[in-house]
């Protein structure tokens, strides 16, 4: 099996000796990150996305952020799952211009709740996330937003995430595990 | 959701029942899943936020296209193109001593294929091919439908589950518990699917997990470090295993009949290790579509005449 990068890139071929290991799909490593770039585009974020916001602002976003990553700690999940719950945070945010300030936290837990549906093995249940906000929403109001949410994003959960491309940056730059995790923190 | 008219019941997918419907506006049918998102505690199942996201991603003339997800009140219905049957209806209703066309079963093995290689070049895998997920209309198309077991992978591939695919197109990597599992997955059910297009038998019928390996094991022999590199490692591989010694899959040339390159198609894709198992990409290239492709030239030639 050789590589396809070969026949595209005069650089060095950083699949060359994956073609016995599957986990890595070497034969379509390429094909598959120009299409992640497409999808990127697809489903952009813009860099004012908060603009016009009514109550929620930038730091009260920071704050929902952080909250989020304690609980996908304490929940164990993975990396991707919090990515996405951020991702879904956003893109929600920057076409309901309206959100009140006192439910950015059932958009958050929510926004979590389907990421953990869409990436783990096995999410974690409803119960859980009511538990999360201090009973702050009931089981109702999550599914609720549930719908809203996957209205807002016209149901599109494909938007690559920014662990997906470290990983092959990782891979080029040959870095050794310690920076890859370091890395891993930046993000 | 008002002009369109439900028909008969058409099936239970893995979440939702599925209908018929008459789209009054454009008189298209369509069939509609119907997911109902607040009869569970847990709001909409995982399975229909993937193969919502995933559908919306695909778009290919072998991948049953989703029109609309129409959201009313706490009802979900996912608006998807209709065909008319699946390949295991299709397989039963031939009388009795008949197989099918053999251009027909390349033209519906290439589609497939095609259709896979589309996939996983998205980075998707189906994890679910079986002849039941395939369907096809009267003009001799064929596409691939449920994916609602299907799912994104990552390069590096993560841990994956095992409740994948149904038993008789299920990978030995995954039935012998290999975490990581990929492609070749849906490359091993379409092997299987295209032996039960030539011979309508099912190639390896088990009921249960460990029947089912063992019927691989007596059609392969029972996989070793020779013809497994790494297989006593993976978590379900047991020393105690008996030890068929056969590799019995060239005898089946009887039952392939037709043409000698689809046998050695099958015996590339019922292959242990999944990296040498053949790629879609690879499979397509196959001399077996040429041999097909020059017959069918032959036969045109001679209708004409």
């Amino acid at each position: 099996l050789m590589s396809l990068s070969t026949k595209r890139l005069e650089v060095e071929d950083i699949d060359a000796d994956d073609g016995e290991n599957l986990v890595l799909v070497s034969e379509y490593v390429n094909d598959i990150y120009d299409y992640l770039y497409e999808l990127e585009e697809q489903q952009p974020i813009y860099t004012d996305h908060l603009a016009n916001q009514l109550e929620v602002s930038y730091k009260m976003r920071a704050v929902l952020i952080d909250w989020i990553n304690e609980v996908h700690l304490q929940f164990h999940l993975a990396a991707e799952t919090f990515h996405l719950a951020v991702a879904i945070i956003d893109r929600y945010l920057q076409v309901v211009k309206d959100t009140r300030r006192k439910y950015l936290q059932l958009v958050g837990v929510t926004a979590l709740f389907i990421a953990t549906k869409y990436e783990e093995l096995f999410p974690p249940a409803i119960g859980d996330f009511v538990f999360i906000t201090d009973d702050t929403y009931t089981g109702q109001e999550i599914r609720q937003m549930e719908m809203q949410i996957l209205k807002a994003i016209d149901n599109n959960l494909s938007r690559p995430l920014p662990i997906h491309f470290l990983r092959r940056y990782s891979k080029a730059a040959s870095a050794e595990d310690e920076h890859h995790a370091m890395s891993k923190y930046f993000l | 959701m008002e002009h369109y008219e439900k028909q008969e019941k058409i099936g239970e997918g893995s979440y939702g029942v599925v209908y018929k419907a008459l789209n009054r506006l454009t008189g298209q049918l369509v069939a509609l899943k119907n997911i109902r998102h607040n009869a569970g505690e847990e709001g909409m199942p995982s399975t229909a936020i993937r193969e919502i996201s995933l559908l919306k991603e695909l778009k290919h003339p072998n991948i049953v296209r989703l029109h609309d997800v129409v959201m009313v009140d706490s009802s979900i219905y996912l608006i998807l193109e209709y065909l008319s049957m699946d390949l295991r209806q299709y397989i039963n209703t031939l009388p009795a001593n008949q197989l099918m066309d053999p251009n027909l079963l390349s033209s519906y093995l290439f589609q497939v294929t095609s259709a896979i290689l589309y996939c996983h070049r998205r980075r998707v895998m189906h994890r679910d091919l079986t002849p039941q997920n395939l369907l096809i209309d009267q003009f001799g198309r064929v596409k691939v439908a449920d994916f609602g077991l299907g799912c994104y992978f990552q390069v590096p591939m993560r841990t994956l589950t095992h409740e994948v695919v149904t038993l008789w197109y299920r990978a030995p990597e995954i039935l012998m518990g290999c975490p990581r599992y990929a492609c070749p997955v849906d490359i091993w059910s379409i092997g299987c699917i295209f032996f039960e297009m030539a011979t309508r038998k099912t190639l390896f019928q088990g009921d249960s997990e460990i029947d089912q390996l063992f019927r691989i094991f007596r059609m392969l022999g029972t996989p070793n470090e020779d013809s497994w590199p790494g297989v006593s490692a993976l978590p379900d591989y047991k020393s105690s295993f008996p030890n068929w010694t056969n590799n019995k899959i060239g005898q089946l040339r009887e039952s392939l009949g037709s043409f000698d390159s689809s046998v050695d198609l099958l015996a590339k894709i019922i292959v242990y290790e999944p990296a040498r198992r053949l790629s879609a990409e690879q499979i397509l290239e196959h001399k077996y579509f040429k041999e097909n492709a020059n017959i069918l030239k032959s036969q045109t030639v001679n209708k004409s005449f």
